[in-house]
Formats: structure tokens, sequence, C-alpha cells
């Protein structure tokens, strides 16, 4: 008998417990993000879609070589008036070649960074972009050269 | 309503002389019918605007925000779900039993929407502000809104499929068995109004909250104020006893196979039988349109407003209780549900009115 009305106590009770909770929420400010109108900022090391810059490019083939996926194809030919080009240090570098085709294909990368990681003139990076799709596969193959 | 009937009756006559000689049966039958057609436009209104808030109290309560994409802050939505289940096809299943299944969503709406008629709304010259005054509107209403499990029954059974059918028999075993709580907690009411008028009822709780029914005789009035609503919750199907449309065993119950129009009207019907509980509860334990306070605001005839306006704030407000529960508490196993009728609301409901009838003789 004595258990029979403690267990209706003790349902009771957790039933106003768990009315407390929602109405707590109900009048709390909804967290969900309304998307297109309103975007969430991207954390600092957020990997997002490739992007290069090829004014800074050395066509040194770093990153072609180090993508897992293959996805970069770079063609490059040698200048006749060699630039300047500051290095991830900050030192000037001679800019022997210019970049004729840069192109990136964006649904074979898997934003492993290492391409970025390793650039010599920080030409390549990831952005914080991450709204990439696309009606057709070409349009996924970003061409950077111009 | 005879002075009110009067006044309509000579100014359309004073410009339609033709129109004169028409007897008050008639205007009776006419009045009938707008009355009836003004309270169902008023629930069915209530269906769709409740179906917006349960989503909108649905997502705040789960930090969202609900739906908001048609019109300001998505108030058009349930115009946009009605036109879409207008829209839909009537789909009828090659199993089903076809004039049963066309037959059961009228009669559980009817079931919902027929106890409207004796709900005394508010109050104007001294009368009762509703379809009709029933002596016996408790028990109408108690022996109306019983329909609805045939109806539901009826749907399991004809839609020839077997999640329906046990939705259907579910249905029939929960409703049959809360009906009795219920019934044995309004007796504790009927017994200290000594009346079934639904009308006298309330007017028996005039004069500010504490002459309501639900603060007479606090521990005995409170409780069977508690066990009519647990109750009410288990008759409307809905959570925490929603078990015979219980989505993750039985797919949708005894709607699984309604689409379109007719799926629509099993789901007006449960938001009216939402609004149908929370005015009875209303009428019965809160003081139906008797104001808080222990004065009228409005004078004289006026307060037909106010009466209108405390009811349904009360009435709403059990509604958005409902609500909050609904999207607290998960689903009563079958057993379970059988336990609280028989082994907890019931004994209570009795230990009530013997309480009660103790209290009075003394």
């Amino acid at each position: 008998m004595i258990k029979y009305f403690k267990q209706i106590i003790t349902e009771l009770w957790s039933i106003l417990k768990g009315m407390k909770i929602t109405i707590k929420y109900f009048f709390a400010k909804p967290t969900t993000v309304q998307y297109p109108e309103e975007r969430i900022q991207m954390t600092e090391r957020f990997r997002g879609m490739v992007k290069a810059d090829t004014d800074k490019c050395i066509s040194c083939l770093y990153c072609v070589n180090i993508c897992p996926v293959s996805c970069i194809d770079l063609e490059g030919e040698k200048s006749d008036a060699p630039a300047k080009v500051m290095n991830k240090e900050g030192k000037a570098m001679k800019r022997i070649k210019t970049v004729t085709k840069f192109d990136v294909n964006i649904a074979q990368c898997i934003q492993c960074g290492f391409c970025a990681e390793g650039c010599p003139t920080a030409a390549i990076y990831l952005s914080k972009e991450h709204e990439n799709s696309a009606l057709s596969r070409e349009e996924l193959i970003k061409h950077y050269a111009k | 309503m005879q002075q009110l009937i009067d006044i309509v009756q000579k100014w359309v006559a004073g410009y339609l002389q033709f129109l004169e000689p028409v007897p008050i049966e008639i205007w009776y039958i006419l009045f009938m019918f707008i009355f009836a057609g003004v309270v169902l436009g008023m629930v069915m209104l209530f269906a769709g605007v409740a179906s917006y808030a349960e989503r909108k109290v649905a997502g705040h309560m789960q930090s969202r925000h609900g739906p908001n994409r048609v019109g300001p802050h998505g108030v058009l939505q349930f115009v946009a779900d009605g036109i879409k289940l207008v829209l839909k096809e009537d789909l009828i299943p090659d199993a089903a039993d076809k004039i049963l299944f066309r037959f059961a969503p009228y009669i559980v709406f009817l079931g919902c929407f027929a106890v409207f008629a004796a709900f005394p709304f508010s109050m104007v010259f001294g009368q009762s502000l509703g379809i009709t005054n029933l002596n016996i509107g408790l028990l109408y209403v108690l022996a109306i809104s019983s329909i609805v499990v045939v109806g539901i029954i009826m749907a399991g059974w004809a839609s020839g499929n077997k999640w329906s059918l046990l939705g259907g028999l579910r249905s029939a075993a929960q409703i049959v068995s809360y009906e009795v709580p219920i019934g044995v907690s309004f007796l504790t009411i009927v017994m200290i109004a000594g009346t079934l008028d639904l009308f006298e009822i309330t007017r028996q709780q005039d004069g500010g909250f504490w002459r309501w029914f639900v603060f007479r005789y606090p521990p005995f009035t409170m409780s069977a104020f508690f066990i009519y609503f647990v109750a009410s919750l288990a008759e409307t199907n809905r959570v925490p006893f929603d078990i015979p449309e219980a989505e993750s065993e039985i797919v949708a119950g005894y709607h699984t196979e309604y689409s379109g129009m007719r799926f629509s009207f099993f789901y007006m019907s449960e938001y009216g039988n939402m609004l149908a509980v929370s005015s009875l509860a209303t009428i019965v334990f809160l003081g139906g349109f008797q104001s808080v306070l222990p004065f009228h605001i409005l004078p004289g005839n006026w307060f037909v407003i106010e009466g209108l306006c405390w009811f349904f704030g009360k009435a709403l407000f059990l509604v958005f209780v409902q609500m909050w529960l609904r999207w607290t508490l998960p689903r009563y196993r079958v057993d379970q549900l059988m336990h609280l009728a028989w082994k907890v609301l019931l004994p209570f409901a009795f230990v009530n009115i013997m309480g009660i009838g103790i209290w009075m003789l003394i």
C-alpha cells in the first residue's frame, strides 16, 4: 500500500520536473539558424573549398604531387620576365614559371589541406566557402588560371 | 433568446413585407442552422489554428522555430495545409470495406462536434449563449463524446490493414476504460451542484474564483479535476495516451490508410476534441464563463463579451497544457495505461465521491 502511494507521488513529481524543463525551453530563444537568411560563423580552422591565387603560384607542382586524390591539374610555362613573389617566410622568390592551367576538381577533393600546408607561397588555400553544389560534373571543376 | 428572435423578426419584417407571416417555428429552424454554422465554423477554425499552434509550441519546446515560411511567422501554414489536403487524391485501398471506410471519419467528426451544441459559451439576457441549453447537458456530452470510439473502430476495421485494426482495438480498450473515471469524477460535481444542466452548473460558480467547483471542497474536487484532466487526455488519444496511433509501433493506427480530406476530418476532430474536453473542464470545474473576480467588468448584457473571453481564455489555457504535456512525456505502454485507469484513477474517483458525501453531510 505504501509502495502504491509512493509510486504515484514519484510519478507526479517526475512529470512536474519534465514540464518544468519543457516550459523553460519554450520561453528560451531557439537555437536553430534560419539558413538562407542568416549563416553561422565558420571557425578559424574550418576547411572549405580549395581556392588558388594564380598570381602567387610558381608552378612547383608540390600540391599536384602531395594530393592524395589527384584532384589538382596544374600546368606552367617559362615566363620571359620573371616576377618576384613573397614566400611564406616573407622572403622574395623568383617566379620563373607562370601558370597556364590550374584546375581543381571539387567533387574529388577531400579537403585534407595537404596542398595548402606545403605550398611555399601560400598560393593554394582552403577557403571558408562550403556551398559548392552544382548541376553538372563540369561545373565542379574549378578553373583558377587566368 | 426569445427577445433576440423578436427583435430580428421585426427588423426583417419591416423590410420584407411578404415575410411577415413566417411562423416562429421557421425562425427557430433558421436560428438552429445559423448557430450550428457559427459553432462549426468556430471549431473548424480552431482546429486549423491549433494545428499551427501545436507545431509552434513543439518547435519552441525543442529549441526550434516551428513553421515560419508561409506568411509572417508562418501563421498561414494551416491554410496551406488545408489546401493541400483538399487537393489530394481520394485514395481507398482495395482491401477496404468501402462503405464503412467512407463513413468512419464523419462519425468521429460528429462525435466531437456535436458536444459543442450543449455548451454555454456565455450569458445573455440571463440565458445561456449556445446552440441549446439541455437540462441533461452533462449526460448528453458524455454520451455523444463516446460516439467517437465507434468511428475509430469503424475506421480501424474498414481499412483492411493490420495496423489500423490494432489501432482501433487499442482505442476501444482505452476510451471505454477512461470513460469510467470521467463519469465518476463528474458525479462529484453533480453531487455538489445537484443538476446536470451545464448552464446551471456554471451559474452556481458565480462570484470569484474561490466559488469555482475546483476550489469548493479542495482536496476532493481538485483531485476530481485532476482525474478528469488525465482521463480526458486519454479520451482524445493525446500523448502520453496516444497508443491507438503510436507511430513507432503501428504506423498511424486507425488512420493509417486515410489521406486527403478524410484524413483531415480525423485531424480536425482531434483538435476539436481537445477544445471540447477543455471546454467541459472549464464549465464543470473552472467556472465556465464566470469571471475570476467577484464582480463583472462589463455592465449589463455586455457581459456576454466578457463571458466569452473568460470561457475561451480558460479553455485555451487547458489546450496549451495538453500541448505542453504532449511535448514532455513519453508514451504509456498498454498495460501501464490499464493500470492507471483501473487501479489509480478509478479508486481515487470513488474516494472523492465518498469524501464529498461525508463533507456535505457534516
